[in-house]
């Protein structure tokens, strides 16, 4: 049985009950028990509430972004399954760049000891257009949401649910020629959410890197 | 045999080729700390790959063959691979009487770490006019004995194979491990459970990964056993 605790927060986010052991709350149960009509982004969680800084040790957290569609992006600029979506091809920050200018925040995060070795200068030679970039040296907020890779995505709606979770796209590789020929689940998803509509595939096979955690 | 010319001098496994009659060889020494992947590699990686050079259509070749993978983690993810010398094989088949001298292509791997991925690649190339005895010191999966008899039952998270021997006198060796040749059929986070219901019979619990679709099943299980691999092929499975 997953231990859930109420914390007070934001308005939009007054009704949320967060779970602190794992991403995935006891929500998502009632959701697959045959809610999906009425509420057609509730397939998944609540989002878990973190609290981060950022490149330039300004904090950020979650509630502060309540009511918008939040991307997190687990990241390490290092990751040539990273480098793929950056540096090889700035498919990340043509993304970033093309959701973060429909209002939606764009979150990377940089996780464990790949915190230590994140900084603005790498940064900014990958070619990262996101909201921001924040570090998780502890690990503790990549271990809620449960990210296993880098690349590793998680779709928040503007209540909060995490509604997609996993790979950038179909194609499990470095090479950034293999793009073209692969489904955008990010795209995809994000569209689909802002086209009201339900997200097709809400849970694909994260690839990339391990994230590097402290234990 | 002979060493591959490297791209780049940074490397972390060391490639070497063979030609045999039926097979172009490639082994993979990966460096201390390092290691690569299965063909389904678990949570995270991506299996050593060939593009081929063109050979004006007078060689057919197969694709890469691989030996039985062993199971370790990089950081917190379950993975599939070798962290030792292996040969990799792909059968050739001449179809004309002249054919090239030499065969190319381009070997692609990732190579991993706790710390660090490095995609690699290099240049291979395989003299067909030096034809070799094949390396006899790793053993190959085998088609099933014809006295095995199998049953694969599908439930809800799982697959069950069952299999037993007709003959009295023909007993089951003792399974260690099961391998399928696709990504996202098996959950790698999850143990294979073996049970032996008697001398002649065993059933074989494999956790289906979440990601896992009926369509999706692969085309044969490779099974590691206290004989050796053994390869069973895909058949219908009973709900």
């Amino acid at each position: 049985m997953m231990k859930l605790k109420t914390l007070t927060i934001p308005a939009l986010f007054l009704s949320a009950t967060l779970s602190f052991t794992s991403a995935l709350s006891a929500e998502c149960g009632a959701c697959e028990a045959g809610h999906e009509k009425d509420a057609p982004h509730c397939s998944g969680a609540h989002a878990s509430h973190f609290t981060l800084k950022d490149l330039s040790g300004k904090k950020h957290s979650l509630s502060q972004y309540a009511g918008k569609v939040v991307v997190l992006e687990w990241t390490n600029f290092e990751c040539p399954f990273v480098a793929k979506h950056y540096h090889h091809s700035g498919n990340i920050p043509k993304l970033q760049k093309k959701y973060t200018d429909k209002d939606i925040v764009w979150l990377s995060i940089a996780s464990g000891k790949t915190a230590a070795k994140t900084n603005s200068e790498n940064a900014q030679e990958a070619g990262s257009a996101a909201s921001a970039v924040l570090l998780d040296p502890t690990g503790k907020t990549g271990q809620k949401y449960g990210a296993k890779t880098t690349p590793h995505f998680f779709i928040l709606d503007q209540a909060g649910h995490i509604v997609y979770e996993g790979a950038i796209d179909s194609t499990n590789s470095t090479k950034a020629e293999d793009i073209e020929k692969s489904e955008n689940y990010i795209s995809k998803a994000l569209d689909e959410l802002l086209a009201k509509k339900k997200i097709s595939s809400a849970k694909t096979p994260p690839y990339g890197c391990s994230v590097k955690y402290l234990n | 045999m002979l060493r591959a010319q490297p791209d780049s001098p940074k490397l972390t496994v060391q490639i070497s080729t063979l030609v045999s009659e039926k097979f172009l060889w490639i082994k993979i020494t990966p460096l201390p700390s390092y290691h690569f992947y299965y063909l389904d590699p678990g949570e995270m990686g991506v299996p050593p790959e060939v593009q081929w050079n063109e050979t004006d259509d007078s060689v057919n070749i197969s694709p890469l063959q691989y030996p039985l993978p062993k199971r370790f983690k990089t950081g917190t993810l379950h993975c599939i691979g070798y962290d030792h010398a292996v040969w990799l094989r792909a059968p050739y088949h001449k179809k004309n009487e002249i054919t090239p001298e030499r065969i190319t292509g381009q070997l692609s791997w990732l190579s991993c770490n706790e710390d660090l991925c490095l995609p690699e690649s290099t240049t291979i190339l395989f003299d067909l006019t030096q034809v070799e005895a094949p390396p006899t010191s790793q053993p190959w999966p085998q088609p099933t004995p014809k006295t095995w008899q199998s049953q694969i039952q599908k439930k809800p998270k799982a697959l069950i194979i069952t299999l037993s021997t007709s003959q009295k006198t023909s007993l089951l060796p003792e399974i260690l491990d099961v391998f399928t040749t696709q990504k996202n059929i098996q959950d790698p986070t999850q143990p294979i459970v073996s049970e032996k219901k008697s001398a002649h019979e065993t059933s074989i619990t494999i956790p289906l990964s979440e990601y896992t679709s009926p369509k999706s099943f692969p085309s044969e299980w490779i099974i590691s056993t206290s004989q050796g691999g053994f390869i069973l092929p895909a058949q219908r499975t009973i709900d």
